[in-house]
């Protein structure tokens, strides 16, 4: 199986919202789709899922027109919506039911989810006794933020979905729930799903991601692996700590500060030979060294640069 | 339009449904409305003849001067008028013939008799004149005098009917209404006239309260439709919603179902007020309230080929309406612009409403004419007159289905219109989009269609 997009281009009247996407899955895995705000990832997610209509361009999957109402599709959107009013169990077992997951099945997984969310109280709350204070409950509008976004995950994961979408998946999320919609996420990647993530949170999308385009007004300003992509720029970002300032040490090697933090440096070298030679003096002139890493950029590095590197970022939409 | 557009839509409406009926404003209503109807009619019934079995009157005595001698020369006691006749409550009350004068009578009732009239016959500015006279102190209200005067002017008719010398039969022509018919005759001296197109009271009674059903129903459906589809938006459940079901599916689903509540709200009423009807004459011994209000006749020309066209037309008249709602819907984006997103739907109900009020009563007046047929034929007021018209048959055939053809035209184009730029309404999220903004979406969205992901 894959999925393929090609040269998908949407417009609103005169603006380009998505310009010639194109990028592949080959096997299951997850696929990052990184912009600024009003960079096109959530209007081409909307237009893979057959929400809205496109210009110009081909959505494949296994070769062939992808038709998202056949495909088991998961969804959570950046976005989020729940009926506020109405029973959390009768809108799970409706987004259900659009999916054309049997009753008795879509149960079965609401239990399931709901245990593993720690949500059961709420689906599931215990009748209210004679006499005794209110119960929870059931409704979507008396959760707190992050348990709404455990149902929407829930409704996401309700059909065992082949194609997961997910659409800044942790954004706003504390701590402890943003480890549990990871440990999900993990689990979903070892089922072999095909998950494409849109994230802000570069650390999330290094975490998970393997392949990635970054978009710029609708543009594709980078795409590519992951690793191989860092792998292109090499190791040039060199983080030293010591004991005492090494300001004069940096200037005698000629080396450029891109950052100095409170009692460590950020600079900037050519390869690893010019690192090697910095840190040789270093312990020549008998510097106590806490750190010293020589790295890749990280993805928000590459992200900022990309970005400013196209002219900047458009938050219109 | 393909079928997979439509894909899903009976999940849609049965959820829709089932929640619309579980809210708690809808139960509230139902139940509301449902009351008012079981006790509309004993109320009405209470109000109509007091509550008693049989009419009652706080006087005692009736003194009967009979001044109508100047008037005729021979005055109508002269010529045997004696209130024989008279009905109940009065029959039993004492009638006494006097020839005291004004001023004297007034004396005795406003001192000695507080519970006695005078009724005194004479020739007022406008003829014939019938007054009652009472204590103001007394407990015979004006009501009750009212009630005695038009009891003995009834047998003075009748009176003067016998007296003519007129059978039983002759009494009804005499009593029927005058109407009105001009003739017209041309060179030829052929009688040219056109057919008598004009209601009866009764006719006029039906397709009032036919557009009233409708027009309430129809605004009932077109809220709920748009409602749910504000909230659909506002909560941003529509995202979710369009990853399974097309946005055709969708407000095929949610008009339907906002309908069926809509109508089951409806026919609860007028089930329940049919039943209050029934149980009320059956409760006050008495003709039910509707039969005592209802003219006369009101079903003669009903029959079931009637009934079918004109449910049909209703039917094909929600949906103009629920569909023009669903449009409207999707225009906005926050539950508390909703009822900016409705001013169309109100504005255009009224508009119909009116238009169809003023077409029955020329009906009555006038008959068919050309406004009656420009209301019968424009699609804002059609749903509501032409149901009543086509039921009573006050059209011609060819006028009536004419009319049906062209509102089912219209309903189309209405539902093509709205489904070419609904998929960008309901993906919209900002402020309210204007009408005249539709057609610019709609001509721009037919001249670069764009592709779809397969379906």
């Amino acid at each position: 199986m894959s999925f393929e997009v090609k040269n998908l281009t949407k417009s609103y009247g005169e603006k380009v919202v998505v310009d010639h996407l194109s990028f592949s899955m080959d096997k299951p895995g997850v696929y990052a789709l990184l912009g600024t705000n009003g960079a096109g990832k959530t209007t081409s997610i909307r237009v893979m899922l057959g929400m809205l209509q496109y210009d110009e361009g081909e959505i494949l999957w296994d070769g062939k027109p992808m038709v998202p109402a056949e495909r088991n599709i998961g969804y959570l959107a950046e976005e989020r919506g729940l009926y506020p009013k109405y029973s959390l169990l009768d809108q799970l077992l409706y987004f259900a039911g659009l999916k054309n997951v049997p009753k008795a099945k879509a149960m079965e997984r609401i239990h399931y989810w709901s245990e593993r969310l720690k949500l059961d109280e709420y689906i599931f709350p215990p009748k209210r006794v004679k006499g005794q204070k209110k119960t929870k409950s059931n409704r979507a509008d008396q959760l707190s933020k992050g348990n709404q976004q455990k149902i929407q995950l829930m409704a996401a994961l309700i059909s065992d979905p082949e194609i997961l979408v997910l659409d800044e998946p942790l954004s706003g999320l504390d701590p402890v729930n943003a480890d549990l919609f990871k440990t999900v996420i993990r689990e979903e990647m070892q089922k072999d799903k095909y998950i494409i993530m849109s994230s802000h949170q570069m650390h999330t999308i290094e975490e998970f991601c393997t392949d990635l385009t970054i978009l710029n007004r609708g543009k594709v300003v980078l795409q590519g692996n992951l690793d191989e992509i860092k792998k292109g720029y090499g190791r040039v970002n060199l983080f030293v700590k010591c004991d005492e300032d090494i300001a004069s040490y940096i200037e005698k090697a000629g080396l450029t500060i891109a950052e100095k933090l409170p009692s460590e440096y950020h600079l900037k070298v050519s390869g690893e030979e010019q690192a090697m030679e910095f840190l040789q003096m270093l312990m020549q002139e008998k510097v106590t060294i806490v750190r010293f890493e020589l790295r890749e950029p990280s993805l928000h590095e590459i992200f900022v640069e990309k970005v400013e590197n196209a002219g900047g970022s458009d938050e219109e939409e | 339009m393909k079928k997979s557009e439509f894909r899903g839509w009976t999940k849609v409406f049965s959820f829709t449904l089932v929640q619309t009926i579980k809210n708690r404003a809808y139960i509230i209503f139902t139940v509301l409305i449902a009351a008012l109807s079981l006790f509309a009619m004993p109320i009405l019934q209470l109000i109509l003849n007091g509550g008693d079995d049989e009419a009652t009157t706080e006087i005692k005595k009736i003194y009967w001067y009979d001044d109508s001698k100047a008037l005729l020369g021979e005055s109508f006691s002269d010529m045997g008028l004696s209130f024989s006749g008279l009905k109940e409550p009065y029959a039993s009350i004492p009638l006494e013939k006097t020839d005291k004068s004004h001023e004297e009578m007034q004396d005795i009732i406003e001192k000695d008799e507080k519970d006695a009239v005078l009724a005194r016959l004479y020739m007022g500015e406008m003829g014939l004149t019938m007054e009652i006279m009472r204590s103001s102190e007394g407990s015979i209200t004006e009501g009750d005098g009212s009630d005695l005067a038009a009891a003995m002017i009834d047998c003075i008719m009748e009176f003067k009917e016998t007296t003519a010398g007129l059978t039983e039969d002759q009494k009804k022509i005499v009593d029927s209404e005058l109407e009105l018919w001009m003739e017209e005759v041309d060179e030829e001296n052929h009688i040219v006239s056109e057919e008598d197109t004009r209601i009866s009271e009764a006719q006029y009674w039906i397709i009032y309260i036919l557009l009233f059903v409708v027009m309430m129903i129809s605004i009932l459906a077109s809220t709920q439709v748009a409602s749910s589809i504000v909230m659909d938006k506002a909560t941003r459940v529509v995202e979710y919603l369009l990853t399974s079901v097309r946005p055709m599916a969708l407000v095929t689903g949610k008009v339907l179902a906002s309908l069926l509540a809509s109508i089951g709200q409806g026919f609860a009423m007028f089930g329940l007020m049919l039943l209050s009807n029934k149980v009320s004459g059956m409760l006050f011994h008495t003709t039910s309230p509707l039969e005592s209000l209802l003219p006369e006749g009101i079903w003669s020309n009903i029959n079931p080929l009637n009934l079918l066209v004109s449910a049909i037309v209703i039917t094909l008249g929600f949906l103009f309406y629920a569909t023009l709602a669903a449009m409207c819907g999707a225009t906005v984006s926050k539950m508390e612009d909703t009822q900016e997103g409705m001013t169309l739907i109100t504005v255009s109900t009224m508009i119909g409403a009116y238009l169809g009020v003023i077409a029955a009563m020329l009906l009555q007046s006038t008959g068919v004419n050309a406004y009656v047929i420009f209301v019968v034929l424009f699609p804002l007021s059609a749903p509501f007159l032409l149901p009543g018209v086509l039921l009573i048959g006050s059209i011609s055939w060819p006028l009536g289905f004419g009319a049906i053809a062209l509102l089912l035209l219209v309903d189309l184009l209405l539902f093509y219109f709205v489904a070419t730029i609904y998929e960008l309404l309901i993906t919209h999220n900002g402020n309210k989009i204007k009408i005249k903004e539709l057609f610019g979406i709609y001509k721009s969205l037919r001249k670069n269609p764009g592709k779809e992901a397969a379906r």
